[in-house]
């Protein structure tokens, strides 16, 4: 393959751009770390991409990262408090065969929910 | 892992999360702007990319492809939907509304048809074979209108290029 006339083909653009077929990018991610000239159009035309994007760039809002930072927060405590899968005990009443047979628990409500097994 | 080698990783991949957002976030935002024309709703989906980010942040730092590149597919994937609602850039109606033509020094310099090629697969997510249809034209000949596109926004910026 002439290295030069893939380059010209404007496949290089349609990959930077997204438009690239699954095939497309495959090949020019071998091509690339095999022919420095196509890496380095590659780099030209992501610099182009990033001139365009400069060029129309918005700033955004004030609160817009704190928005991001709390759905953020909010995920990373619901995959904290996910619940437990059921498990079914086998012995049951022999679970407390050593230490203490009390739990500490610390809570802000004056009111606990206690659920008997 | 530890809880707090756990509070750690969160605390740096919110560290890194930051830092795209205020490396990429205008640009980003210029982006969707384009695509929606809608300033809140712009912004609601840079928060959607963002927080889709916050899953995998190191990934956007690594991969062969720029990290803008890298954000640009996200955002891409995140308005499939909506791309099926707008209107082409060549479009009377759109135009009257849009700053896209108007502002961008490099699709102004471009022909009606490298507008609606670059415009077609950069704004409107649509792809090589749906825009060969459109103008009716072979697939090779839209990745060299679009090339041509590249090659006006190089010189746009006072730069030949090497290829």
């Amino acid at each position: 393959m002439a290295i030069q006339d893939y380059i010209e083909s404007g496949v290089l653009e349609a990959y930077v751009i997204g438009a690239a077929s699954a095939d497309e990018v495959k090949e020019l991610l071998y091509l690339k770390d095999r022919y420095p000239e196509i890496n380095l159009a590659l780099q030209q035309l992501e610099t182009d991409m990033e001139r365009i994007a400069q060029h129309m760039a918005i700033k955004p809002p004030p609160g817009t990262w704190d928005k991001i930072a709390q759905e953020i927060d909010g995920l990373i405590l619901r995959e904290d408090t996910e619940p437990d899968t059921f498990e079914q005990r086998s012995n049951r009443g022999n679970g407390y065969k050593t230490g203490s047979r009390y739990i500490e628990v610390e809570v802000e409500s004056i009111y606990m929910r206690l659920h008997k097994n | 892992m530890s809880a707090r080698l756990l509070a750690k990783t969160r605390e740096d991949d919110l560290l890194s999360v930051r830092s795209l957002y205020d490396s990429y976030g205008a640009m980003l935002l210029g982006y969707l702007f384009e695509v929606v024309q809608d300033r809140g709703i712009a912004e609601q989906y840079l928060i959607d990319i963002f927080n889709e980010v916050a899953k995998t942040p190191a990934n956007y730092n690594a991969n062969g492809l720029s990290t803008l590149s890298q954000l640009q597919i996200l955002a891409r994937k995140k308005l499939a939907p909506y791309y099926t609602t707008v209107k082409d850039c060549g479009t009377e109606q759109r135009n009257a509304k849009s700053t896209t033509a108007k502002q961008n020094k490099y699709l102004s310099q471009m022909t009606p048809e490298q507008q609606h090629v670059f415009c077609g697969l950069h704004y409107h997510g649509k792809s090589i074979a749906m825009l060969a249809i459109e103008i009716q034209q072979p697939e090779d000949d839209i990745r060299k209108i679009l090339k041509e596109s590249f090659t006006l926004i190089r010189k746009a910026n006072g730069h030949t290029g090497l290829h």
